[in-house]
């Protein structure tokens, strides 16, 4: 269980979060679906511990950290580390003795490959392996859909489901709403900072309606199409 | 962009290079006082230095910024600006041929490109433990093919203090490794608490390091049987460096490494029993920046 009390964040005079209340339970997967700049990504990024923030975050297994899997939707790879290499890094960092790194290549990834020349998807899914052989207890997904192939968008959809099947906590994000509602139990629409609206399954339709409705909104009224 | 690094770390810039060029030509002599061949050390490494400016993205930069004509021109004078204090030294030396060989390098490079994100993945004997040395090996390998050539060289014709100098060189590069900070992300997924991440981390470098001093240990103690206590001397000189550079690094961390650091690793250079002082009281540094992250 991860909760969230009171989250507020600034950059400078600017509000990115403000008073956020949310409760995470194990076995359960949770969407956070927003508009680009909603505050998402900042918001993974201070349960993780990674910013400063105000408000606080508990979570039964202590510290979080140390449990958590975090996969950022850019991920940063260093230069001239191979996949496997850095498989390696992330299990060694949590202390996870990794053999046979190739049966556990869920994505069949070119491992031996530099990680910086793997396309988008690849980097992606090279974060996702690496925090799943993490044997983390919570994980964060930002954007784990984002840039990758039909086949691995459905691997991935099955990862989230044994994650839930096995009791873990799965929070993930995106800002395409029909990627979270095959997924999810829970579904928070973050705005500006703010919780709009939170919804289980049967409420899922109903946030989406509104989510187009205020995405859209007279956007296209003023724009000159010719 | 030097001048603006420096005022980030609140010293006044000509101070900074004043102090920089201190230490270089200090540098510069303490090298030619300690061994024979030290104008092609010199050399090689003002083109290791001049080398970094043709990077690829660097330079495609660059050419897209500026017309063929221009990017030539930048590309000579940028080269032969970074080349200047070397040859300022040498011509002061009256080494004529160093000098010359250094200005037709500079010219050379200028034309050249290095593709650093090169698809071919060579075998790091590192891999095992990411990722300092890991990395740091493949992209300074020819840097250890040529000090390990240089021990052959010192052995066959008897020179100890080359020997010995390439001995500390192996050490001077793997502190390479540590001169920049790498992203938050890395140190924030160690499960480990400040102490046990930096023990983690002095581990690690000590074992790869003297892997790779081990091959020139060997070949000094065969060679040169009577100097085994300087050999080992300057093999725990060595380590002492690096735990110093680990450190020190930590100690501004998430800053990158600033002038400051550089200054006092120039002075250890210059009096090592200082790090006596300076490792314990960096580490206390180190610890207190690192423990909000990983606590």
């Amino acid at each position: 269980m991860i909760e969230v009390k009171s989250l507020s964040k600034n950059y400078g005079s600017k509000m990115v979060l403000h008073n956020i209340d949310l409760r995470f339970e194990d076995g359960k997967v949770y969407g956070i679906a927003g508009e680009n700049g909603a505050g998402k990504t900042t918001m993974f990024r201070c349960i993780a511990g990674l910013e400063n923030h105000v408000g606080e975050v508990f979570s039964d297994r202590k510290p979080l950290k140390n449990h958590l899997g975090l996969m950022m939707t850019e991920q940063f790879f260093f230069n001239k580390m191979t996949g496997r290499e850095y498989i390696r890094l992330l299990c060694n960092a949590r202390g996870v003795d990794i053999t046979d790194i190739n049966s556990k290549n869920l994505f069949q990834l070119p491992l031996d490959e530099y990680a910086t020349v793997y396309s988008t998807g690849m980097k992606k899914k090279l974060a996702l392996t690496a925090v799943l052989l993490q044997s983390n207890q919570y994980f964060i997904l930002d954007e784990p859909y984002n840039g990758v192939d039909f086949q691995s968008n459905l691997i991935i959809t099955e990862v989230i489901h044994k994650l839930k099947s096995l009791g873990k906590t799965v929070i993930i994000s995106s800002h395409i709403f029909s990627t979270l509602s095959d997924t999810c139990d829970e579904i928070h629409w973050l705005s500006q900072g703010t919780i709009k609206k939170s919804a289980e399954k049967e409420g899922f339709a109903a946030i989406e309606s509104e989510m187009k409705k205020a995405g859209i909104g007279s956007a296209l009224d003023h724009f000159d199409f010719k | 962009m030097l001048c603006r690094r420096f005022s980030d770390d609140q010293f006044a810039p000509w101070l900074a290079i004043l102090l920089l060029l201190l230490v270089f030509y200090g540098f510069s002599f303490y090298l030619f006082f300690k061994i024979s061949y030290a104008s092609y050390v010199y050399v090689l490494v003002a083109l290791s230095v001049i080398s970094r400016l043709g990077g690829k993205e660097r330079t495609d930069f660059l050419r897209i910024n500026y017309s063929p004509e221009s990017y030539l021109k930048l590309r000579l004078m940028e080269n032969l600006i970074a080349a200047s204090p070397f040859m300022v030294f040498l011509f002061w030396k009256l080494m004529i041929l160093p000098a010359s060989i250094l200005i037709l390098g500079a010219i050379l490079l200028s034309f050249v490109r290095w593709s650093l994100g090169s698809p071919y993945v060579l075998p790091s004997p590192f891999s095992k433990r990411p990722f300092e040395f890991t990395i740091g090996f493949r992209k300074s390998y020819f840097l250890y093919f040529g000090i390990y050539i240089l021990t052959i060289i010192a052995v066959s014709v008897g020179n100890f203090n080359l020997g010995f100098f390439c001995l500390l060189a192996v050490f001077g590069v793997a502190m390479s490794y540590y001169g920049y900070s790498e992203p938050f992300y890395y140190v924030w997924v160690y499960s480990f608490n400040a102490r046990q991440f930096l023990f983690h981390k002095t581990k690690t470098a000590l074992l790869h390091s003297s892997t790779l001093a081990l091959p020139i240990i060997i070949l000094l103690i065969v060679v040169f049987p009577l100097e085994i206590g300087i050999i080992f001397l300057s093999l725990v000189i060595g380590w002492a460096f690096l735990i110093f550079m680990i450190v020190s690094k930590y100690s501004t961390y998430p800053a990158e490494p600033g002038i400051l650091q550089g200054i006092l690793l120039a002075i250890c250079i210059s009096f090592p029993p200082l790090l006596l002082i300076l490792i314990p009281y960096t580490y206390h540094k180190s610890v207190n920046h690192l423990r909000p992250i990983l606590s």
